[in-house]
């Protein structure tokens, strides 16, 4: 074990010495951050040229309100700041109602429209059916656009509209707008979290809002470190393996050690470098969230315990597939198919994460997170969700996990010590499980 | 004791026998040659002896000891392909190989092996940054840091110039004074003949020929004469037919003769000098190439050149 240990302690100095150590350490958060930083920052940057739409209304009952509550959007909401300050920050809403008798009827009046969308003449038109008051069914108002994923107007022409109508119906029918904008008003329905007693006082503190933060981003941060700590921990191991076994260093190595030893230093070796990426990150998560003033969304000592096990796991696990991969193939080509399947069994807790996250207790949740190759990622995401886990799934769960990381440290020695000499032979997935099963 | 000792190994590689029945013991302290055509099973055999491969039948001592647990840190092993880690430097890289035999004192030793290799102002200099030959030694000191009993070399001198052949033979030499055991394969016979105290021919997976050399040549009596002709350029079928002579290989500049049983070398200089003036005439044991294609045939006289 001592050989084991020499060759970890030289992977290890090798990959924390590294440049690409260090960028990556920095390049990982700046990835993921870069995500929501890129949409904060881009968030106010709305091109705020004036949008023109056409109007059709052939019920001829929305041409004053349109235009009047257009006017008003226009000057209160699309400026930001107050004084010299005030700048405008959204498009302004240009109406013009077409005449409906020159027109025409669709789907006639509808192509030559179109025509003036794509003439970029008009950002969009509405339609307001002649029959809309009325509201048999068949009537409605129908909006028409290039860009679907802007429904800025669409929305606000809906809710003008909706209102106009409101009030035109309470009109013929009689009733009493107020009485009824009082009868149909909806209650808010809050979001809060659980309240607890304090141990000292005696009293019950105050419910706080719920924090979506809380119950989605953190577990799924943490799911995404261990999916982070295999993708940069034991992806290169393999192509590590590969360039030794094609720069021959292998066999002088193997000269000094069992082949087995070998592996084993390199999975140690990565599994601390690993765990010192993630002792940085977790470090720095802290500290960063304590100085943001949100120290409570920092996950719990045995969450971040669990986590550690988890990746350690997690790592050793998949480190061992991929340095039997890396030994048992010529090239990169053959690697990237050989690898695809191991890629598919770490992938499935991206497939279903939202879903565990939504249902930690169901059936399904407790299952999928009992799937070893899964474990990892779906217990850790699982237990940092605020409702907890049962104690016995963690520690089931770290079992089959140790198990198949035993398995799988066994499978890889043996296609390790048979492909690490094999030069020139083709990629075959039935000769590698024959190295398995015969040794 | 006998550092290496053989009985009956056999390695297959599915349909392919590398190594066939193969039976030999290493005399201790001497240095014995491993010799043979590529792809003889000489590679097959040494991966064998440290344990890096299995041998489906047969027994392999090594150093006393048969256990296949731990590869034996009294061994030191050269690779024919060779490889270091780039990126280390030099004197970093050999106390990590010396480390791994269970050696702590690698710095010391390292330094001595680099100066007397003249390779003492690299040390702190990242392998990446040698040249081959350079990197051919310093994979050398990497196989002799632990000062290893026994010493393995595969094909140790392919691709070194004559400067650092000869370097790394006088290591040699000297490692063998010191009272290293060292087994070496090449595929270069003349290079085998010059070095070797004890020799091991392997032909397509066994043994032919096993000994020292002293005995294996007195096996084959002296039978060869060495002979340069002059104006015999491109006259080697007027040679064969001289009754005398068995087998003619032309050199150009030097024909060697192999000749008949009981041949009278007298006779044989009567008549060489009947076909042109003889500047050289040498009674002289067969080569070990000469003993190669004779044993392996005449099919073997390609592969013994290569």
């Amino acid at each position: 074990m001592v050989k084991a240990y020499i060759i970890a302690l030289r992977e290890y100095r090798a990959a924390v010495r590294s440049k690409a150590f260090v960028i990556t350490l920095v390049a990982m958060p700046m990835l993921m951050g870069g995500a929501i930083v890129g949409q904060l920052l881009l968030k106010d940057q709305v091109d705020t040229a004036d949008k023109r739409f056409a109007i059709i209304d052939r019920s001829e009952q929305f041409e004053k309100v349109l235009t009047e509550a257009a006017e008003a959007y226009n000057l209160t909401q699309i400026f930001d700041g107050a004084g010299s300050e005030r700048e405008k920050v959204k498009p302004a809403f240009i109406l013009q109602f077409a005449d409906p008798q020159q027109i025409g009827e669709p789907p006639e009046s509808t192509f030559n429209l179109s025509e003036r969308v794509r003439k970029k003449e008009v950002h969009g038109f509405l339609e307001i059916d002649r029959g809309v008051v009325a509201g048999d069914g068949k009537a409605g108002v129908s909006y028409h656009s290039q860009n679907p994923v802007d429904s800025t107007f669409r929305r606000w022409a809906g809710s003008v509209i909706n209102q106009e109508l409101r009030r035109i119906r309470c009109e013929r029918e009689g009733i009493d707008i107020s009485v009824l904008q009082r009868v149909v008003l909806p209650v808010a329905v809050e979001d809060l979290g659980l309240v607890e007693r304090d141990e000292a006082s005696g009293e019950i503190s105050q419910p706080e809002d719920a924090n979506v933060l809380a119950f989605i981003f953190v577990p799924m941060g943490l799911m995404m470190l261990i999916f982070m700590s295999i993708m940069v921990g034991a992806t290169p191991l393999m192509q590590a393996v590969m360039e030794e076994k094609q720069a021959r260093i292998s066999e002088v190595l193997l000269g000094s050690v069992q082949p087995f030893q070998l592996m084993l230093g390199k999975l140690a070796g990565i599994a601390a470098v690993t765990l010192t990426t993630m002792l940085v990150y977790i470090a720095g998560a802290f500290f960063t969230l304590k100085r943001l003033g949100h120290g409570d969304l920092f996950p719990s000592v045995d969450v971040v315990l669990w986590l550690i096990l988890f990746q350690t796991l997690a790592v050793l696990m998949y480190g061992a597939l991929f340095i039997a991969i890396g030994a048992a193939v010529n090239d990169m080509r053959e690697a990237q198919s050989a690898m695809m399947p191991v890629m598919l069994f770490a992938m499935v807790p991206m497939f279903v994460w939202l879903y565990v996250v939504k249902e930690p207790d169901s059936t399904a949740s407790i299952a999928f997170s009992l799937f070893p190759p899964a474990t990892p990622m779906l217990m850790v995401l699982r237990l940092s969700v605020p409702s907890g886990v049962p104690l016995w799934q963690p520690i089931l769960g770290s079992l089959l996990v140790l198990l198949s990381t035993i398995v799988c440290v066994f499978a890889a020695g043996r296609i390790f010590r048979i492909g690490i000499l094999m030069q020139g032979e083709g990629f075959s997935l039935i000769r590698v499980a024959g190295w398995v099963f015969r040794g | 004791m006998h550092p290496v000792e053989i009985e009956g190994a056999t390695k297959r590689f599915g349909d392919v026998v590398a190594v066939n029945d193969l039976a030999l013991s290493v005399p201790e302290k001497s240095i014995y040659g491993f010799i043979g055509p590529n792809g003889s099973g000489k590679t097959t055999t040494l991966r064998m002896i440290l344990r890096i491969l299995h041998p489906d039948a047969g027994k392999i001592r090594v150093l006393g000891a048969e256990s296949f647990a731990a590869a034996n840190d009294r061994v030191g092993y050269l690779p024919e392909e060779r490889g270091l880690y780039k990126t280390m430097r030099v004197m970093e890289l050999l106390q990590f190989f010396a480390a791994l035999k269970g050696r702590r004192d690698g710095r010391s030793e390292a330094k001595r092996w680099l100066d007397e290799l003249g390779l003492g102002d690299w040390a702190n200099k990242k392998v990446e940054t040698l040249s081959k030959g350079m990197s051919q030694k310093v994979q050398f000191i990497a196989a002799v840091i632990a000062r290893p009993e026994l010493l393995i070399l595969d094909e140790p001198f392919a691709g070194l110039d004559p400067v650092n052949t000869d370097v790394i033979k006088r290591a040699v030499l000297e490692l063998r004074e010191r009272g290293t055991t060292i087994l070496f394969s090449t595929h270069d016979m003349e290079l085998a003949e010059k070095m070797c105290d004890s020799i091991c021919m392997m032909y397509k997976g066994r043994k032919v020929i096993d000994g020292t050399l002293e005995a294996i040549q007195d096996d084959f009596g002296r039978d060869v004469v060495r002979l340069r002709l002059e104006d015999a350029m491109g006259n080697s079928k007027d040679l064969a037919q001289i009754p005398e002579v068995e087998h003619v290989n032309d050199f150009g500049r030097l024909q060697e003769l192999r000749l008949e049983n009981n041949a009278d070398t007298q006779e044989l200089l009567a008549k060489l000098m009947g076909i042109g003036t003889v500047r050289h005439f040498e009674l002289s044991r067969p080569s070990l190439r000469d003993i190669f294609v004779r044993i392996a045939g005449p099919d073997a006289e390609e592969i013994a050149d290569g």
